[in-house]
């Protein structure tokens, strides 16, 4: 069963067009990255998967299920970043991994372990960049997901996070975990995604195995 | 993922804010000032009784004015916040119903309500025992409870308004001073016989003078009722509907 169905996806804002005819597929236990400069519709293409926007036309499936039509039924087993991390400003790390964690009814400890995070007593309001995105990592791992839909999950991160984060996600897709991200940097392509689709102002230029893909000829921010 | 998760999760979040405990304590001052100014200007011979159990209760300045003001701000950070700060992002891409989000937000928001109008009344009536209301006090304890009820229940369509304009806009201050307005509106409206009727601010004022008279009708006082609750109901379809339909750009 694939993991995500995308089919002739287009998403237009007043008139304007963000993506332009989307058809893809993930199979599921892979690594699926989406590569393109910004403004080239890869957090849209996430916010239609997610349901937070709804396609101008087309379908997006998740598992099988209409994201459209059944938002809820779709985002079951599914962790998600999307955009910029967002949290509670007045709880600390731990508090807002909680909060999340007693409303999927999953264990918040258990990934507070296994995305090192350090900071749990800080306050939102005075974490880093870093650390908000490391958190946001953890709220989508929380639960043990079948599926992870990631913004950017290792985009603008010190160095040191940056490796943790990768060594993370391998090791879930280990686990059988379907992990499908985006990013504007080649490196996390090669680095990661076994398939990869190549956006560019709205509309697919490439799609297949990155083994396939002539990485070396794109114009994005290596 | 259950609604009672989520009334937990906006409880957690609504107590957690410090507005909620300005809000408090600005409702207890003012009923504290409100006290003393009756205390300090009672009648002679007339300071007994009900009537004078209600004025020190803040049924009319208090009550009437101030709450709806806490219920229109907290609403409108419920939402606006939410929405300005990206978290309604987070929550949104867990599996929940956007009409869940919107229901456990209302809830929160009527047990915080009543947190804050009992609280009132808890501190007026301490005061009023030690200082100035006669015997048999105690005996209208049980009105007092449901005419708070329903001034809370009134703050309810103020709120479930609240949510429908937050639909549109993610402008806190538009949000609350539309609010603000919608509530004016229908005080005016209160005035004008040919439609005061369908105004849900006078069945809430028609209840409490039910309560008050002490020999209720019970049809009326259920008419009242129901007129409120289509408001609150209608108010809460009409945002659920819209939120369901919006694209979540934040």
């Amino acid at each position: 069963m694939a993991a995500i169905t995308c089919e002739s996806v287009t998403k237009t804002f007043k008139e304007t067009p963000v993506l332009h005819d989307i058809t893809m597929e993930v199979e599921e236990n892979t690594i699926f990255g989406v590569l393109g400069p910004d403004g080239s519709g890869k957090t849209t293409l996430l916010r239609l998967l997610t349901g937070l926007l709804k396609p101008t036309s087309g379908s997006l499936h998740l598992f099988d299920t209409d994201v459209s039509k059944d938002t809820v039924h779709a985002l079951q087993g599914v962790g998600c970043l999307v955009g910029e991390p967002a949290f509670y400003r007045n709880f600390t790390a731990e508090e807002n991994l909680h909060l999340f964690a007693d409303l999927l009814g999953a264990d918040a400890d258990e990934v507070v372990q296994s995305c090192g995070i350090t900071f749990q007593n800080t306050l939102v309001k005075y974490l880093t960049y870093t650390q908000k995105k490391q958190l946001a990592i953890a709220t989508a791992l929380l639960g043990n997901p079948r599926l992870l839909l990631l913004d950017e999950p290792v985009s603008n991160l010190d160095a040191a996070v940056r490796s943790q984060v990768k060594n993370l996600l391998q090791s879930e897709a280990e686990k059988e975990t379907t992990i499908f991200f985006t990013t504007s940097n080649l490196h996390d392509i090669k680095d990661l995604a076994a398939h990869a689709l190549i956006l560019k102002e709205g509309e697919p230029t490439a799609c297949g195995p990155v083994k396939t893909l002539d990485l070396n000829t794109l114009e994005v921010n290596t | 993922m259950n609604l009672l998760n989520l009334l937990k999760f906006e409880i957690k979040k609504l107590f957690k804010q410090k507005i909620a405990y300005i809000a408090l304590t600005l409702a207890i001052l003012l009923s504290i000032i409100h006290f003393l100014l009756n205390f300090v200007n009672r009648p002679a011979d007339a300071y007994s009784g009900f009537n004078v159990l209600l004025d020190n209760l803040q049924i009319h300045t208090v009550v009437l004015f101030t709450l709806p003001i806490i219920a229109i701000l907290m609403a409108v950070w419920s939402v606006s916040e939410e929405f300005s700060t990206g978290t309604i992002r987070t929550l949104m891409t867990k599996p929940v119903k956007r009409e869940n989000i919107i229901v456990s937000k209302l809830l929160a928001l009527l047990l915080y309500m009543c947190f804050v109008s009992y609280t009132i009344m808890g501190v007026s009536f301490l005061l009023g025992l030690r200082w100035g209301y006669g015997e048999g006090v105690i005996s209208f304890v049980p009105s007092l409870l449901l005419m708070y009820f329903e001034y809370i229940l009134g703050t309810m369509v103020l709120v479930a308004f609240t949510f429908v304009v937050a639909s549109f806009t993610t402008n806190t201050v538009v949000t609350a001073l539309i609010s603000l307005g919608f509530h004016r509106v229908f005080l005016v409206l209160e005035f004008f016989t040919q439609v005061q009727k369908f105004t849900f601010s006078y069945h809430v004022s028609n209840s409490v003078q039910l309560l008050m008279a002490r020999s209720i009708d019970f049809r009326q006082a259920y008419q009242s009722l129901a007129v409120v609750l289509i408001y609150i109901l209608a108010f809460l379809l009409l945002a659920s509907t819209l939120w369901d339909r919006r694209d979540i750009t934040t």
